[in-house]
């Protein structure tokens, strides 16, 4: 087993931290874990607490009688370099350090201690996940509970972030799409495991079909450049990075201490790499959709099979997909002429984008599916529905409520794509939650917004096209 | 190739770090180039490789250096580059929608002589450390030649650690 995967994948952990100072949160936190944990203070009145959530204590981490994959730091950092030296001694492989106080902070005292730090960890051969950071959640073994707040599922979308409160929001907005995460690092200041360690980890998880990344800077460009590239011609990797102009450059000096390169070159190299280019968490979830939930397009994915609202959702539609780089080609006459047969052409128009009254009939619905289906002039169809509750009763579309889409998503031979229209009026957030939840346990991609979807769908064809 | 390290080798041995054209024709004929413009009316181009101080040496391309330096319309990639490389980064900028095809009276870039070019930039990144930044700043294709017609060199001063 490669020592990251015990470190990510551990199957014992041992915390280091006081209920005085965070009413023990790291025990809390790997609460559900079913492997051996360990409670660690030289305090021992605080072990009762401990051992009513379940966990034996020991003054220190050579006490404790196995061996430890993971020893979670949560302690003053002026400690830190201690309880390293008995990690080294103890032959732990990964240790997550929460623990801030070193170069973030500037001071000649914080990188004085961060050098020290990184020294103790190298000669120890300790793998350390920060410091600074909130560190793993693994939600399938129940490890950092307290990021994501679900556990036991989990999904196949990985995430990597140099900031701790972008991976919290991602870790709980990832239940909010329901996209579930495989596995998700908070890395802080990165000072032994870097975003490329992570990206070489990830490569080989089983787990991970899709990773997202936050960077603010990166240390070692030329080993991020090279896991980047390899990593990108087997799983989709997103990469969101700031500090693009003046203003956020100066800010991401004073966050994390990064220096970042021309904003032209980084994109570049992203194209290089075919790497993902993304610009916002929202941009982000709604990519991931795409790419984990849909296999590539057989054609080249640009030319759409378009299902509108209505005339004026058509025509919006077409210019958004087109700007986007998008075709909404004619069909073949052999599918206009099925069309037609179960198609009333007063208030409804069928070239493609295809809209109108006729589609409330269930039949003609899905005789307009199965043309798009099968005409080979349409790689990908997407569908606009707008969610809707008149007098109890729930219409995404022309009346009808998600089932037919379900329903046709078992016979699509290419993907299908729903667009959930963000047009006035609102839906409820519990009709909007419902039929989100009914489309994707379907395995339908339920995307927010046209711009949102015309933006996503232009990402996840790219990669294809490029791979 | 050879030759051009020991022209560069040479150039190092000199009290300055940066060239001009002149102080080059060795240099950039060694590298496979002519020195002027050839007569067909043709569409300038540019070609760079610099050190950046995360990834190493980069290779950059554009239509001419006014349109790198007002609209940022160029390509960069990371060397060491394969055609697929070369061919994407002459694709990507916007201008090349318009001047890889006929574009008014102008004569298009051999985009097959134009690969070699990068190709050569990507040799010598690889082959040397003393470059902090090349410049064909004017540089043209007529059928299988290359000719340069603007074009600087600035060498690493001694002791420095950038790269």
């Amino acid at each position: 087993m490669d020592s990251l995967d015990r470190v990510l994948e551990p199957q014992s952990i041992a915390v280091v931290g006081s209920k005085s100072v965070d009413n023990h949160m790291w025990l809390r936190t790997i609460q559900p874990f079913e492997g051996k944990k360990y409670h660690v203070n030289v305090d021992r009145n605080e072990w009762a607490s401990a051992k009513e959530l379940g966990f034996d204590s020991f003054p220190s981490i050579l006490d404790v009688p196995e061996s430890i994959d993971l020893v979670i730091v949560s302690v003053p950092a002026q400690i830190v370099p201690r309880i390293l030296k008995d990690c080294a001694t103890k032959k732990v492989i990964g240790v997550h350090l929460y623990t801030a106080g070193f170069s973030e902070t500037g001071t000649a005292e914080g990188i004085e201690l961060e050098k020290e730090i990184e020294r103790i960890a190298i000669e120890g051969n300790l793998k350390i996940v920060g410091p600074n950071c909130m560190g793993i959640f693994n939600p399938k073994l129940g490890i950092g509970v307290n990021l994501g707040r679900y556990h036991g599922e989990y999904g196949n979308l990985a995430f990597i972030s140099q900031s701790g409160s972008q991976s919290v929001a991602f870790a709980q907005g990832s239940a909010f799409h329901d996209l579930k995460v495989s596995k998700l690092v908070s890395m802080g200041n990165g000072i032994i495991l870097d975003s490329h360690d992570y990206l070489k980890y990830l490569a080989n998880d089983d787990d991970t079909k899709v990773i997202g990344m936050y960077l603010e800077g990166i240390r070692s460009g030329k080993d991020f450049f090279k896991q980047l590239k390899e990593i990108s011609k087997i799983k989709p990797t997103m990469i969101w990075k700031v500090g693009e102009t003046d203003d956020a450059e100066r800010a991401v000096a004073s966050h994390s201490t990064s220096k970042t390169s021309n904003p032209k070159i980084w994109d570049d190299m992203l194209i290089q790499c075919n790497a993902i280019k993304i610009d916002n968490m929202d941009e982000m979830f709604e990519t991931a959709k795409l790419l984990a939930k849909l296999d590539p397009p057989k054609k080249s994915g640009y030319n759409l099979g378009v299902l509108a609202l209505s005339g004026g959702h058509a025509t919006e539609m077409a210019n958004v997909f087109s700007k986007a780089g998008f075709s909404i080609p004619r069909l073949s006459e052999k599918s206009y002429n099925k069309i037609l047969t179960k198609f009333n052409l007063v208030g409804s128009t069928y070239t493609n984008p295809i809209e109108g009254r006729t589609l409330a009939n269930e039949d003609h619905l899905n005789n307009v599916l199965d043309v798009l289906n099968e005409d080979s002039n349409v790689d990908i169809i997407v569908h606009e529905i707008h969610i809707s509750n008149r007098n109890d009763k729930l219409s995404v579309y022309r009346g009808h409520t998600p089932e037919i889409f379900c329903e046709f998503k078992k016979r699509a031979k290419k993907p299908y794509v729903v667009l959930i229209s963000t047009t006035y009026p609102h839906p409820s957030p519990e009709d909007r939650s419902m039929v989100y939840k009914q489309l994707t346990d379907a395995g339908i991609p339920a995307v927010f917004g046209m711009e949102n979807t015309a933006n996503s769908l232009r990402k996840y064809v790219e990669y294809y096209q490029r791979k | 190739m050879k030759k051009s390290l020991t022209v560069l080798e040479d150039l190092q041995t000199e009290k300055k770090l940066i060239f001009n054209l002149e102080e080059l024709h060795n240099f950039f004929i060694s590298l496979g180039f002519k020195i002027g413009k050839p007569q067909n009316n043709p569409t300038e181009l540019t070609l760079g490789l610099q050190k950046d101080f995360l990834f190493g040496y980069v290779i950059f391309f554009g239509f001419g250096q006014q349109s790198i330096d007002i609209w940022n319309d160029c390509s960069y990639r990371i060397p060491p580059l394969e055609k697929k490389d070369a061919k994407e980064m002459v694709a990507q900028p916007i201008a090349s929608k318009i001047l890889l095809d006929q574009y008014k009276n102008l004569t298009p870039p051999n985009v097959e002589t134009l690969y070699k070019a990068i190709d050569v930039l990507s040799k010598l990144s690889t082959q040397q450390e003393c470059i902090e930044k090349l410049l064909l700043e004017e540089i043209y294709t007529d059928n299988n030649d290359l000719y340069i017609n603007n074009g600087s060199l600035e060498l690493v001063s001694k002791g420095s650690s950038n790269g």
